[in-house]
């Protein structure tokens, strides 16, 4: 069975600068990822690569999703094969609410006029708000319009539930949220774990690691994943800082 | 009836505005001494005066000599399957409102009122029945019994020669009309003019909804619209107006809505400007009373080859008056607008405010939006202000949007309805709103 998701010697450049340069990575279905680095590493860069943000030019390697090459396909497409990227910085979306945006984004994958049936959109739409314990007001408010911080990235939650992708791409999902709703967070992405849904956290800090166990932890420094292991590399990162592991290769 | 058939078929030979065609007209309308002298002497203003200079539209574009003065409509039968399907069951059927005109071509073909308003001492006709039955009352309101002002300019003289049709409205001091009155009009002539006057009177403490539209589908030639909708809000009075202009894009249209708004009224005007192929339009606000109150909102909606210049004005001319302007447009195409905002306060208008936001979303390269905000006050103690902006789709919103699988021209079109939500939102009758968000809706996705 292919993976899931594979990024080969991947390198990236934006505004002339390479950023990203020979990336590689491998996640087959069912696997939680860590990506851990300081700072100016590329992990964002990685993510905004990997669902097709147009400023972000490829300039070696390739991305595929179930074999496939995705690299000529639009954010849309790639969200069509099963990718989701939950944003660091959600957008806001004046006159359009969290319901109508997600209702939009569920019918698109439906086959000509197909609508979902907007009853059980509701119910489930509601359902998921209060697993993440936000109000059910937020589904009728213009999606991330007014938010703080961290009900934007519960709202990117509440989204990645609804979408159901294979594998959800998480861009530093756990800065700025406090420890609660960094458990909610957590028992949400750990109750999507059914051996097929894969992630990739990237994460600067150790903590929601604890929360969201990976198998397997990626440290990437100056646009190179440079070491992998297990999830007890986070706590040597964490003991030793990532300046160890520049030392090291 | 003969008279009449040899009248409609003289004015249908002619060509142009001419003293022939204005006495034909008012001959044909039977119309008293007092109206044919104002349209001969507004045929002078217009004949001596030459087109204006506007900012961004060259109007000596717009002729008038291969066009017929005057259209008599085609029979009902006919008439009727010209107006959109659903305009005809607003007419018809449950939701017929308060009442009705339908105007097709140069006369009214068709006008209801509510009997138990009328009981009320509503009126709610054509212009000529009004003429007829209420010449006091038109005589009145009709350019404010005056004549015609020299600064009102060179189009607004041709109309004042060449009206016919318009819907007539009067809500006696006190009576509140809840449902809307509808005002529709469409042409099947494409070598006419049509020019409608609307003269909407709301006497004290009265009120009213009025919801205009104006229709077409796309033909040949190059008919002329010159609708003009005069707004009399008496003190205490209030009138909130929807203006849907959807013509096709071979008509040309200058037009003009203006109210006057007494002490301690308020007015309420809703613009939506989505068809034409070239449009002057004018929204003008008179704050004559103290406490006097004008909301103009407007939703452009510029696609293709069209130029649809918008120019809102309100004039604070005494103390204590408010006003609150906000315009958004979208542009796709090659299409080109052009807005002017216009707040004029008077040296006697302490205590007024005004702000104008004026914001503009450019869909496509070639498309062109143009934004001139002005004020011109002449008293201190007054809270003005004005902000425009023009810009792009944000592209990070697009990326968002198609990273959850929104296709890019679905995403474009939830950005573009959300951009004019706001606008849409202030709209209160529901039908109303749907039909124009429709119509928004199914014009971007074109």
């Amino acid at each position: 069975m292919a993976p899931v998701l594979e990024v080969r010697n991947l390198r990236t450049q934006i505004e002339g600068q390479e950023i990203l340069k020979g990336v590689n990575l491998t996640i087959n279905p069912g696997e939680f990822h860590a990506i851990m680095g300081p700072n100016g590493s590329g992990k964002s860069t990685l993510a905004y690569t990997i669902m097709g943000h147009p400023h972000y030019e490829v300039i070696g390697g390739d991305i595929l999703v179930d074999g496939e090459s995705i690299l000529e396909m639009e954010p849309d497409e790639r969200s069509a094969k099963g990718v989701f990227l939950a944003f660091q910085y959600p957008l806001e979306f004046s006159g359009v609410s969290m319901a109508n945006f997600l209702r939009t984004a569920l019918n698109a994958r439906l086959e000509g006029d197909e609508e979902v049936d907007i009853l059980e959109f509701h119910d489930q739409l509601e359902e998921q708000l209060a697993r993440i314990k936000m109000d059910p007001s937020f589904a009728n408010r213009s999606l991330n319009e007014g938010f703080s911080g961290g009900e934007k990235k519960k709202a990117e939650m509440v989204q990645m539930a609804m979408l159901k992708p294979r594998i959800a791409v998480m861009d530093e999902t756990d800065s700025g949220l406090d420890i609660d709703s960094l458990q909610s967070v957590a028992e949400v992405v750990n109750a999507m774990r059914d051996g097929t849904f894969a992630t990739l956290i990237i994460t600067h800090y150790k903590r929601i690691l604890e929360y969201i166990r990976p198998d397997f932890v990626h440290v990437m420094v100056d646009g190179r994943i440079v070491k992998s292991g297990g999830p007890e590399l986070a706590d040597e990162i964490e003991a030793k800082g990532y300046d160890w592991i520049r030392q090291q290769v | 009836m003969a008279k009449e058939a040899a009248g409609t078929a003289q004015l249908a030979a002619m060509r142009g505005p001419s003293k022939d065609a204005v006495e034909a007209l008012s001959r044909l309308k039977g119309e008293p001494d007092w109206m044919l002298k104002r349209r001969l002497e507004a045929l002078e203003i217009y004949a001596s005066t030459n087109p204006p200079r506007w900012q961004y539209m060259d109007s000596s574009k717009f002729k008038f000599d291969d066009l017929a003065p005057y259209s008599a409509p085609p029979a009902w039968s006919e008439a009727s399957a010209l107006l959109p399907a659903d305009a005809m069951q607003l007419v018809d059927g449950e939701t017929a409102g308060a009442g009705y005109a339908v105007q097709v071509d140069s006369e009214v073909v068709k006008h209801r009122l509510d009997p138990a308003l009328a009981e009320q001492g509503v009126i709610v006709t054509s212009m000529e029945e009004a003429l007829a039955r209420h010449p006091d009352l038109v005589q009145e309101h009709f350019f404010q019994g005056g004549g015609m002002d020299m600064e009102e300019d060179h189009f607004l003289a041709l109309h004042a020669a060449l009206w016919s049709g318009g819907l007539f409205v009067y809500v006696p001091k006190d009576v509140e009309v809840q449902l809307p009155v509808y005002f529709f009009h469409t042409v099947s002539n494409p070598g006419a003019m049509a020019q409608p006057h609307n003269m909407i009177i709301v006497d004290r403490h009265a009120r009213l909804h009025l919801y205009e539209e104006y229709f077409s589908t796309t033909g040949s030639g190059s008919p002329y619209s010159g609708a003009n909708t005069f707004l009399h809000l008496k003190d205490g009075s209030e009138a909130r107006v929807v203006v849907v202009q959807r013509w096709g894009h071979n008509i040309n249209e200058v037009s003009k809505h203006q109210a006057l708004v007494g002490r301690d009224a308020r007015v309420n005007i809703t613009n939506a400007l989505i068809g034409g192929g070239m449009v002057q339009k004018r929204v003008r606000a008179e704050l004559r009373g103290t406490g006097a109150n004008s909301e103009m909102h407007a939703m452009i909606l510029a696609t293709h080859q069209q130029h649809l210049d918008l120019i809102t004005e309100n004039r604070h001319l005494n103390s204590n008056t408010h006003g609150d302007m906000v315009v958004k447009q979208v542009l796709k195409d090659q299409s080109k607008t052009g807005f002017q905002g216009m707040i004029h306060i008077a040296r006697n208008a302490p205590q007024s405010t005004d702000f104008l936001a004026a914001d503009a979303l450019v869909l496509d390269p070639g498309a062109s939006a143009d934004a001139i905000p002005g004020l011109e006050i002449f008293n201190d103690d007054v809270q003005a202000s004005h902000g425009a902006t023009v810009g792009q789709i944000d592209e990070e919103q697009l990326f968002y949007m198609m990273s959850r699988g929104i296709p890019r021209n679905v995403a474009e079109l939830a950005i573009v309805e959300g951009f004019f939500m706001p606008l849409l939102e202030r709209v209160p009758e529901e039908a109303v709103r749907q039909r124009l968000a429709g119509f928004l809706g199914e014009t971007v996705r074109r």
